[in-house]
């Protein structure tokens, strides 16, 4: 917690400083996948603009949360930061080293660094393989430990999320939901990762045990010193755990913040949106919500301008035309929207 | 008000290989016209197992085991199936999580809200294409007589669940019971769903039964709620006094589970320790028991009945 | 697994226990169909054990005997034999009718001259089932059939298999132009009708060949048509589970392509494989009983049960001599017990039924 509460305190100026200290650093990254053609015969070929030009730093030790509904874009990514898949241009940075360079066997050498936790807690596990296996599977791979020293750091890390010993002669299906995260947690600690990709790692379970797993991501966080990229559609988790917070509207990041800015003083009108549609349990009285009218657009055929300005309450005809680029005054705080810059 | 719905002490079973799997443990509840109750649990608290068992929609295995569901006076669990029909639809009807797969791909949603109104009334095609133009203009679909023509495929997750709204509305029902129904949307959609259902109930006086797990969606959209744990009723109350006055300590423990949005500095989540147990092998006494953080030797002995401590405050927990 | 922690001794009784608790998780009818299928496979194998007499020697004197009764000798008689059998004799050779001798005694000798049981001599022999047109013992005939029937759906089945699954496997993990190739491939094979492309096939078979190269001639024609269709499926399941987040994660961990398809995609699609195979074998076993009904089978005096079923074709031989429908009995059992066996192996095998 002090450990925590320290860095956040320290994350302006690191902020500010330099990208050199960044862990991960993405730039211009576009990833478009082929949806087809447009008819039967055509032979225009259509496009789902996933990402579409994403930039951003996650600092060591930092907590990024990105947020975005279905279809926006924050998982593929996640896994285009990953190099699970190729982006269609634009480069990833890891401590320093272009992805986009290394060779296939350089790749996998740097996938010890970097792991992902999954958002199904049942589809993830493979349910032919006893947990045993599963968590022991990086070890294997990278050669890690064999034998009995690998037997001990299996039991090692199953206890560091909280199972029992017991647990590696079991398969996945004999576990709940919550305990299959825990297992799912472990196998990507295995390698010794500097960074997690954690991919909506709570949506998934029951609202008693997302709890016991947050707090198990922080502690961990803590112990081991890691840096989360922290995916979700859910805001009320993002802005517990996250030091900054990114949203993501069609494949773009349209704001991005340090936590307490994003609440305190949301810019864009779908940061504002987002926040007022969240239920919460809080007893004060309710603020008037800003109603988005429609649906989020296919990213196959995006709007002109700003991907956002059919929905937006406050578009203005410029938004129709020019895309607002993010940018920030001070750095820290940067969004894309024409009506309300930065300040 | 007179309750318009009265679930009395109602027990369902699934019976498995493994077992007898009580899904709902003696749960009671009224509901009020114009009223909605948000009824909350998390998975395997029975609290699909509930509406259903009102719906007489159990799946093969289940069974009411015990209790009796008083709609208007009648007794759901004692009417013929026949006549069960003329009810459900007409005047209970339902709403799924899953907007996708509730519709059925090779019909127009005109056709298919059509169907819904030609099932209980006896109305002609000109009539009955009036009627769906009105019922999807009521959920909010612009240019309905366009919309009458178009497949599920062809509208997006929220569009589909404000037809199945519509489908569920066409029969003016007294009661509309909504299973999760915004489980599957995205928060901004969430938010357009539930302040359509909590118009239409104020505008159509319906007594609405919202299943969900969120009590964010709870505290802002219901009147009433009954909180579910294990197949058993651990409280129940006003809205306003289970939020202002949470007693049980599972629902106190859920609401401190749930981070605030606040942007005040980051506390510990008080997580509840432990898993939900095992419905076929549910812990004696208080259910909650071993996860109870003010458990006593006594909790593990008898199940605690549900007691109004306070006024129209109802509590399972000899804690309190 | 296990191995630093289990004593030898565990070791060596796993396996057993195992075969136990699964006999134990079998219904009687799959129970019973391992039964069969055992005896069928120890047939295969031991056929001069099992079979009382030479398949082919042919008793000139006895063609078309019916099955004989077989009676549990008195206490005092045992030392010539536990059973006995009246030997039968031809009434009326146009006909070729038989009536027993209840004044003789024939003593059946079990476990002796190699065999299971036999008579001393194949001139007085005792036919559990009867005897052909030709006066050879039926019984010896379908045990020594066995080899055939028995073994043409294993070889298949391998064969059809490796291709399928290692062609398949292949196909839906790479995919792009690779998939498309092999997929066109196998639908031009599927659209060729199979039995008039077998019966092509089979024609092109030298007459002069010895019946083993025949055998495997067959089997792998068979198999080499009906591998296209397992492939597709297998296809369809590797490229299902390439997109599983559990293979995303071994992707995520640096795993390589061929660890994910040894480690994740082949033991998820062999549960599915076994199950196909042990349900196509059926397949295999009729194919060649159809063959040999045309006469493009395993040529006499070799049998098989194919065809010895190729006897009863004729209605009035089927009239007269019904028992040599009995081959097919064994045919419709083998088959019935792979089916029966497969199914139960589909239930086992999925991993949330074990345990």
């Amino acid at each position: 917690m002090s450990l925590v509460s320290g860095s956040d305190q320290a994350s302006a100026p690191i902020a500010e400083s330099a990208t050199a200290a960044a862990l991960i650093r993405v730039e211009n990254l576009w990833k478009e996948f082929p949806a087809g053609s447009e008819g039967l015969l055509s032979r225009t070929r259509l496009t789902v603009k996933a990402v579409a030009g994403v930039s951003l730093d996650i600092q060591r030790g930092e907590t990024l949360g990105l947020v975005g509904e279905s279809g926006s874009g924050k998982s593929t990514l996640g896994r285009l930061i990953l190099r699970l898949i190729e982006p269609t241009r634009g480069s990833v940075w890891f401590d320093g080293r272009d992805l986009s360079t290394l060779s296939r066997a350089g790749l996998r050498a740097l996938r010890r660094e970097m792991q992902l936790v999954f958002q199904d807690p049942y589809s993830s596990l493979n349910p032919r393989m006893k947990v045993r296996a599963i968590v022991g599977e990086g070890l294997e791979i990278h050669q890690l430990a064999r034998g009995p020293e690998k037997e001990a750091r299996i039991v090692q890390l199953l206890e560091m999320v909280g199972m029992g010993a017991d647990a590696m002669n079991r398969y996945p299906h004999e576990f709940s939901g919550g305990q299959r995260q825990r297992i799912g947690i472990a196998r990507a600690l295995a390698v010794n990762p500097r960074f997690v990709v954690l991919d909506e790692p709570v949506s998934a379970l029951d609202v008693s045990i997302q709890a016991q797993i947050i707090n198990l991501l922080q502690d961990l966080q803590e112990k081991l010193n890691l840096t989360y990229l922290f995916i979700a559609h859910d805001l009320r988790v993002v802005e517990h755990i996250s030091r900054r917070v990114a949203i993501m509207y069609l494949g773009k990041i349209v704001e991005i913040a340090p936590r307490e800015e994003i609440y305190a003083n949301p810019r864009h009108p779908y940061t504002r949106a987002l926040l007022s549609a969240i239920p919460t349990i809080d007893q004060k009285v309710k603020s008037e919500r800003i109603k988005l009218p429609g649906e989020m657009p296919s990213p196959v055929n995006p709007p002109s301008g700003c991907s956002f300005h059919p929905r937006c309450p406050y578009a203005e005809e410029r938004c129709k035309i020019t895309e607002p680029k993010l940018e920030g005054a001070r750095g820290t705080h940067k969004v894309a929207c024409h009506v309300f810059p930065a300040q | 008000m007179a309750a318009l719905l009265e679930v009395k002490s109602l027990c369902t079973s699934f019976f498995t290989d493994a077992g007898e799997v009580r899904a709902v443990d003696r749960v009671s509840f009224t509901l009020e016209p114009g009223k909605l109750m948000g009824l909350v649990g998390e998975s395997g608290s029975g609290k699909t197992a509930t509406v259903l068992s009102i719906m007489r929609l159990l799946p093969e295995s289940g069974r009411v085991t015990g209790g009796e569901i008083l709609f208007a006076g009648r007794d759901l669990l004692k009417v013929s199936e026949p006549e069960m029909r003329t009810i459900r639809g007409a005047k209970i009807a339902m709403i799924f999580q899953e907007p996708m797969t509730s519709l059925n791909p090779v019909f127009t949603i005109g056709s298919q809200v059509g169907e819904a109104i030609r099932l209980h009334q006896r109305t002609s095609r000109r009539e009955t294409r009036d009627r769906v133009i009105e019922a999807l203009r009521m959920v909010g679909i612009a240019d309905p007589e366009r919309r009458i023509g178009d497949y599920p495929h062809q509208l997006s997750g929220g569009m589909r669940q404000r037809v199945m709204i519509a489908m569920a509305l066409s029969c003016n029902p007294q009661v509309l019971i909504a299973d999760e129904p915004t489980t599957a949307l995205d928060v901004t959609i969430q938010a357009q769903i539930l302040e359509l259902i909590r118009e239409l109930q104020e505008r159509l006086k319906l007594a609405v039964i919202l299943v969900t797990h969120d009590l964010g969606i709870v505290n802002e959209y219901a009147d009433d709620v009954t909180i579910l744990y294990a197949a058993r009723v651990m409280e129940q109350a006003s809205v306003k006094e289970l939020f202002r006055n949470p007693m049980n300590p599972y629902t106190k423990g859920l609401l401190e589970s749930i981070p605030g949005i606040d942007g005040k500095p980051r506390r510990r989540l008080q997580a509840i320790p432990g898993a939900i147990p095992s419905a076929l092998r549910p812990p004696p006494g208080c259910r909650f028991h071993p996860r109870c953080p003010i458990a006593i030797p006594q909790c593990a002995e008898a199940d605690p009945p549900l007691l109004e401590k306070v006024l129209n405050h109802y509590v399972a927990c000899i804690r309190v | 697994m296990n191995a630093t922690l289990a004593t030898p001794a565990i070791e060596m009784a796993r396996p057993l226990s195992a075969w136990r608790r699964e006999w134990r998780h079998a219904s009687w009818t799959v129970r019973l169909a391992a039964l069969c299928l055992t005896v069928f496979y120890l047939f295969a194998l031991a056929s001069p054990f099992f079979a009382p007499y030479d398949p082919t020697f042919q008793n000139r004197l006895m063609p078309d005997c019916p099955p004989m009764r077989v009676h549990v000798a008195a206490p005092p008689d045992w030392d010539k034999g536990l059973f006995y059998t009246h030997p039968m004799k031809m009434v009326d050779p146009t006909e070729r009718r038989y009536a027993s001798d209840p004044s003789r005694r024939l003593y059946i000798h079990l476990l002796s001259h190699g065999h299971l049981f036999t008579t001393d001599s194949p001139i007085e022999p005792f036919y559990l089932m009867g005897s052909d047109a030709l006066g050879r013992d039926l019984y010896s005939r379908i045990v020594y059939g066995a080899r055939v029937s028995m073994f043409v759906g294993l070889v298949g089945v391998v064969i059809s298999f490796s291709l399928g699954i290692t062609i398949g496997a292949l196909s839906g993990y790479v995919g792009g132009v690779v998939d498309n190739l092999i997929m066109r491939w196998s639908e031009i094979e599927m659209s060729l009708p199979s039995f008039y492309f077998l019966l092509a096939l089979a024609a092109i078979i030298p007459a002069g060949l010895s019946t083993v190269v025949t055998f495997f001639l067959i089997v792998a024609i068979m198999s080499f048509i009906s591998w296209a269709g397992f492939a597709r499926i297998i296809r369809g399941m590797a490229s299902t589970v390439r997109g599983l987040p559990y293979v995303e994660a071994a992707r995520a961990l640096g795993a390589s392509r061929s660890r994910i398809i040894r480690r994740h995609v082949i033991p998820s699609v062999l549960g599915y494989a076994i199950v196909a195979a042990t349900l196509s074998i059926p397949g295999f076993i009729l194919g060649e009983s159809a063959l040999s009904l045309l006469g493009l089978g395993i040529q006499e005096p070799a049998s098989s049960w194919g065809n010895l079923l190729a006897a009863a074709e004729d209605v009035q031989n089927l009239r007269h001599y019904p028992w040599i429908l009995i081959p097919g009995i064994f045919i419709f059992l083998a088959v019935m017990s792979f089916n029966f066996l497969g199914d139960h192996l589909r239930d086992r095998l999925d991993p949330s039924n074990a345990g």
